[in-house]
């Protein structure tokens, strides 16, 4: 079974996904910095992300965010790949993902750090363990 | 100008939300220019057709009686 494992920093995963909007392998020209959150029900995106890959919105839908507020925002379909092997040094490019399937995701606010937060839809179709702080996700 | 997800979103909204909630809800509807084209059981389904007969920008899908989702803690927001 593939395999990755990422190293938590300050209590946060971050890892290096891929994302299209056509499942042709054109995801691997645009890879973006994903937060694993088993917090969030789905699959986002920032705006900054669906405009670099050319989506365009399908749909308007709600979201909650800590404080309760609900806010309306865009929908959007994208091709989502994850990788599935360890990368050799940090920051090494990563060329070997699993290809994932078409998700139809929110479009987040601005985020500082990442584009992507990877999401329970996307996590649940996956094997993901902590250990100490190593994430090891395996699909 | 208005995408058809933002134009499709308010006539939704304000004509067919409660029918639609009434006799499909769970269900994804497929809307072009305000028009309920059809409904379906995954959003997937919904996507690729919509995709496949009109093409991207053209259509809308909307989640029928779906809860507002929660991304979690960490989706930061501007308010």
């Amino acid at each position: 079974m593939p395999t990755f494992i990422k190293p938590a920093v300050d209590k946060r995963v971050l890892i290096q996904v891929a994302v299209s909007v056509a499942r042709d392998g054109s995801e691997l020209d645009h890879r973006f910095a994903g937060l694993v959150d088993t917090g969030a029900q789905r699959t986002a995106i920032t705006k900054r992300a669906a405009h670099e890959i050319g989506a365009v919105p399908i749909g308007r839908d709600s979201f909650v965010v800590a404080s309760g507020h609900q806010i309306e925002t865009n929908l959007y379909a994208i091709h989502l790949a994850i990788p599935v092997e360890s990368p050799a040094p940090e920051g090494t490019p990563i060329d070997t993902y699993a290809l994932g399937t078409t998700l139809i995701v929110f479009e987040l606010p601005h985020q500082p750090d990442y584009d992507v937060i990877i999401g329970m839809d996307v996590l649940s179709m996956t094997h993901i363990s902590m250990h100490g702080d190593l994430l090891v996700i395996s699909v | 100008m208005a995408t058809q997800a933002e134009s499709n979103h308010i006539i939704y909204m304000e004509r067919h939300k409660e029918a639609a909630e009434r006799d499909h809800h769970g269900e994804v509807a497929l809307m072009v220019d305000g028009k309920i084209i059809d409904y379906f059981t995954s959003e997937s389904d919904a996507y690729t057709t919509g995709r496949d007969r009109y093409g991207l920008g053209n259509f809308s899908i909307e989640l029928v009686g779906a809860a507002p989702i929660d991304l979690g803690i960490q989706a930061l927001a501007f308010i």
